[in-house]
């Protein structure tokens, strides 16, 4: 009975040493996170949050920005080879909107829900 | 009896738990502080000019830390032009890291995200910020908009993994292989590990064997089968003593949620 108990404590034990280790499940926290920016708790609220479409690098030319793809087919060079000749120096423009990497489709359907039910009360 | 529970007891408490690379973490900060320290580190970085930068996190708490590891988490941000799902458009910083896989800790998958995920997990808002030479950050832009990073990427997972040589890699090994790629301007890994065995000094981990046996046992992530002798890792510090030695950084910086920043 005792070793049954030990190695049952054992077990799980390790179990939620191992979990604490490896951190929480990637799509457990995107939903989590997903609704507490959604729906807007306290001073989240205030900050405007938008989800993505799609990112891409930019190559900073004096005051001229151009995305990687634009630059590299305008000029017919290497991204490197442009930058290396427009070397950027100053400050750059950041958007005040907090911007955040969309959930995985079911974990969006479920974050939905959520705003549909606090929407509701 | 007594001999087993001891040993139980202390391989419970010797599994090293301050590593990883974990995506998406539950936040243990409150979520208006993490919104608001991602949003001064982005402004922070904007307002020194930084195109691609070197981001940490600490995602542990520090105390578990060992000697000489201050971050668990390093990726490369990339100021980058952003299409929104409402149709606008924004300049941000999309940040580009090796993230464990969900469910699979021994394995690694590259996935992009912005700072507020990248801290959402942090355990103290603090960053660590190295912004490479203008050279260096051209390079590194160009490797990723090209998606050269992605032959870079080894997804054999180890938390304490052995910079010199690509039996396996951590998300603090990638962002260094991406850095010997821009300066090497090559994807060549053997060519990257030579370099990386003649130029670089990763870090000692510091922790008993006996953690790292029973780690190695128990968990996944956790190997030291590509390690001879003293187990030693790519970390955040190691990359800019790196950098800093061969003069590629134009700054390093902890930065802390007061704002306040301390020189690497």
């Amino acid at each position: 009975m005792k070793l049954t108990t030990i190695a049952l404590v054992f077990t799980l034990s390790i179990s939620s040493v191992a979990a604490q280790a490896e951190g929480s499940t990637q799509h457990s926290g995107q939903a989590s996170k997903h609704s507490v920016l959604a729906v807007g708790h306290g001073a989240v609220s205030t900050a405007k949050v938008a989800s993505t479409v799609v990112a891409v690098p930019l190559v900073v030319a004096g005051s001229v920005a151009l995305s990687a793809g634009a630059a590299s087919v305008q000029t017919g060079a290497s991204i490197a080879n442009s930058g290396s000749r427009h070397t950027h120096h100053g400050p750059l423009v950041i958007t005040e909107t907090t911007i955040t990497a969309d959930p995985a489709p079911n974990k969006v359907i479920v974050i939905q829900k959520k705003q549909t039910v606090i929407q509701s009360h | 009896m007594k001999f087993i529970n001891i040993v139980i007891l202390l391989a419970l408490f010797s599994l090293p738990t301050w590593a990883g690379s974990q995506a998406n973490k539950q936040a243990v900060i409150a979520p208006e502080k993490i919104v608001k320290f991602a949003k001064d580190v982005e402004k922070y970085a904007a307002a020194h000019g930084a195109r691609a930068f070197i981001i940490a996190r600490v995602g542990r708490p520090e105390k578990d830390l060992p000697k000489g590891i201050h971050y668990t988490h390093t990726a490369i941000a990339v100021y980058s032009n952003i299409q929104l799902t409402n149709g606008e458009t924004a300049q941000d910083y999309a940040i580009h890291n090796l993230y464990q896989v969900d469910g699979q800790s021994n394995r690694s998958q590259l996935v992009q995200d912005y700072p507020v995920d990248f801290f959402w997990g942090a355990q103290t808002l603090k960053a660590g910020i190295i912004i490479p030479s203008e050279e260096i950050q051209t390079r590194l832009i160009d490797l990723i908009a090209n998606g050269k990073n992605t032959d870079l990427h080894n997804p054999k997972y180890s938390v304490i993994a052995n910079p010199m040589n690509s039996q396996l890699q951590n998300c603090t090994e990638h962002t260094l292989d991406m850095i010997n790629a821009a300066i090497y301007q090559s994807t060549d890994i053997e060519k990257l590990k030579a370099n990386t065995r003649a130029h670089y000094t990763a870090q000692r981990v510091r922790t008993s064997r006996f953690k790292l046996m029973f780690g190695s046992l128990l968990m996944d992530d956790v190997t030291t089968k590509d390690h001879k002798g003293k187990i030693a890792t790519a970390t955040f510090g190691s990359i800019h003593k790196f950098l800093d030695q061969y003069q590629l950084a134009q700054l390093g910086v902890t930065f802390y949620a007061d704002g306040e920043t301390i020189t690497l």
